[in-house]
């Protein structure tokens, strides 16, 4: 290496040192006599190794004899190896590093025979080290709380389930209870007609046998009024059944796709699907309010109907509560229920005379955990999950519009053609 | 192929990587003084939105992706990207002798040999001069697929070399494409066209 050389490598802030084909040191700058405490005269011209046992001897022959064999550069980076030489890095605030971090670079001197030496490179990368290492320990941090942050949210999804289910349970009990009544009533009075027909008829057969008289018995009887009520009392059972059986094919609707796509998206009716959740919803709004629906024709909705139930029955139960705090009972307010579509969209609107939402809490109602409802009536995720369901896995939208006193308008937009979600 | 390489400068092109490639595998039969089999599937130019395509068989395998980054610069610049299989590194790991370092030392070590003898044999040829800077490993704050993706990608087009190299009974299958700035493309090109003309 010529002195101009030698000069500016003494001046670089970075260790530079080369070797022969036999390993024995030929250049050694003063970065390297600094930070090793072995100036270069007692170095030069000596075997690398004899100088410095505490290499890597093994890993180093090896990088050395391929830029030897091969004259081509070769690299080691601090991330896979800390470093070479174990130099103090002179910083008081290291954040735990313990020597210098170096990032190695080996680079062939071609003579006129090949590579006649390899020159290495040694620069200082405590600086990155320490900040790559920071950064590494925040993500880390990061991908943990995500992590929690998922799990949390899962439970309470979870959660909000359940207690979807648990009113939908007791809706559906209250619903039942009714119809079972009087199929119960019906079916009683049936029984105890049929007890005092058996009774007419064996007397008039014990009459045919020995010729007496039954009127009088016809007249205790009261056999015209029977005539007239067993067949109503049966149409009564027959209806309360019907309804019975109506409610219990809506609630395996509701649910039901769920179970039949395993959560994939299929091809669904959403009219049908509105029907379905005012049907087993009923215990929640009937006391307070009316229903109008306008469904318009709408084409099928490649979509997460189960999911979608979830949603309807979100916004029809946000908005009987609503009207409930706003018309004391026995007052009724109304929700309206409309459907249609454009060529990109399927839209739902719910609209309630309710109490409508107040301007400072307008910008929260999504948020996660956020409710205005009191303990019991709701755990702040409805609204939070009804927006997750419509903009992260389908692609839609939720919005809405209120008026303070007046009532709540809400829409959910369903793109025809969205592409499929998670 | 894109028309800005016409007919000749593209099987130029091809014929310098070959010849970068064979170098590159002789360079790895040396260096791990084992047989080493170097094969080309593949070269040609793409564009960035061919590219995902391009990459899909690589990134399609079953298994975690490596990949290894390393710039290069001089009249032209670029940036050459290895991609393997982790299962592909431990295979190498297991048929080679790498004393004292790790498995991604050793994947690192591959690529720049790799990297040095493609690209710096085909820029020799060329009479191009390179440096090479320190090859890095991919992530993990970043996916092979961010990395590619072809909206964040500066550059107009892509020598792909699908190469892969058999090490005696067991297979390490990698795949290196070269990533060139717009600027750089010309003058490749025109060092091609010169290289050409040189041989008349």
């Amino acid at each position: 290496m010529q002195a101009t050389g030698i000069a500016t490598f003494d001046q670089l802030n970075a260790g530079v040192f080369a070797v022969d084909a036999e390993l024995r040191v030929v250049h050694w700058n003063l970065f390297m006599a600094s930070h090793s405490g072995r100036p270069a005269d007692a170095v030069v011209g000596r075997p690398l190794f004899a100088c410095f046992p505490e290499l890597p001897e093994a890993w180093l022959r090896w990088k050395l004899r391929g830029v030897f064999l091969l004259g081509t550069f070769a690299f080691s980076s601090w991330r896979q190896r800390p470093y070479l030489f174990k130099f103090p890095h002179h910083r008081p605030l290291a954040g735990g590093i313990d020597f210098m971090h170096q990032d190695v670079a080996f680079l062939p001197v071609l003579g006129e025979s090949g590579v006649t030496a390899v020159c290495v490179m040694i620069t200082d990368a405590t600086d990155a080290a320490r900040s790559h290492r920071a950064l590494d320990a925040a993500h880390d941090e990061l991908r943990r709380e995500m992590a929690e942050r998922e799990r949390i949210e899962d439970e309470l999804r979870t959660a909000h389930k359940l207690e979807a289910v648990g009113q939908l349970a007791a809706g559906l009990a209250h619903e039942i209870t009714s119809p079972i009544q009087y199929v119960s009533d019906s079916v009683s009075f049936v029984g105890e007609a049929f007890a005092e027909m058996r009774c007419i008829v064996q007397t008039y057969r014990q009459a045919l046998y020995d010729g007496t008289r039954v009127a009088a018995l016809e007249d205790i009887a009261d056999l015209e009024y029977l005539e007239r009520q067993v067949p109503q009392a049966i149409d009564r059972a027959l209806s309360g059944l019907d309804r019975i059986t109506r409610l219990v094919r809506a609630m395996q609707e509701f649910g039901g796709a769920e179970r039949v796509t395993d959560g994939s998206k299929a091809l669904a009716d959403i009219n049908r699907a509105i029907e379905t959740t005012l049907a087993i919803a009923r215990s929640d709004y009937a006391d307070v309010a009316r229903v109008e629906l306008e469904l318009g024709e709408l084409p099928a909705l490649h979509c997460r109907i189960a999911e979608l139930n979830q949603v309807f029955l979100q916004l029809i139960t946000n908005a009987a509560h609503a009207i409930g705090d706003a018309h004391p009972a026995p007052a009724k307010g109304t929700i309206r229920i409309r459907t249609w579509h454009d060529a990109h969209a399927v839209m739902i609107s719910v609209t309630d005379d309710g109490t409508g939402i107040a301007e400072a809490i307008r910008p929260r109602i999504f948020d996660p955990f956020f409710t205005t409802k009191p303990a019991g009536r709701g755990t702040g995720q409805g609204l939070a999950i009804a927006r997750a369901i419509v903009v992260d896995r389908h692609a839609g939208a939720l919005s809405f519009e209120t008026t303070l006193g007046r009532g709540t308008r809400f829409v959910v937009r369903l793109p025809r053609h969205a592409p499929d979600s998670p | 192929m894109v028309a800005l390489a016409g007919p000749e400068q593209r099987d130029a092109l091809a014929e310098l990587v070959h010849i970068g490639v064979g170098q590159a595998g002789a360079s790895l039969a040396q260096l791990f003084e084992t047989f080493i089999t170097p094969s080309i599937s593949r070269i040609e130019i793409v564009q960035p939105h061919d590219f995902p395509q391009a990459i899909a068989t690589v990134v399609d395998e079953p298994g975690p992706i490596v990949a290894v980054r390393q710039a290069f610069s001089s009249r032209i610049r670029g940036e050459a990207i290895v991609v393997s299989t982790a299962g592909g590194r431990d295979a190498l790991a297991d048929a080679v002798s790498f004393p004292g370092g790790s498995s991604d030392e050793l994947v690192l070590e591959v690529s720049n040999v790799l990297v040095g003898a493609c690209v710096g044999r085909l820029a020799a040829q060329l009479a191009l001069d390179l440096s090479f800077a320190p090859p890095s490993l991919v992530g993990p704050h970043a996916s092979v697929h961010e990395l590619l993706e072809a909206g964040g990608l500066a550059w107009r087009n892509a020598l792909v070399a699908e190469v892969q190299f058999q090490l005696v009974d067991r297979a390490f299958r990698c795949h290196l494409f070269t990533l060139w700035p717009d600027e750089s493309i010309d003058e490749l090109l025109a060092a091609v066209d010169a290289f050409l003309a040189s041989l008349m």
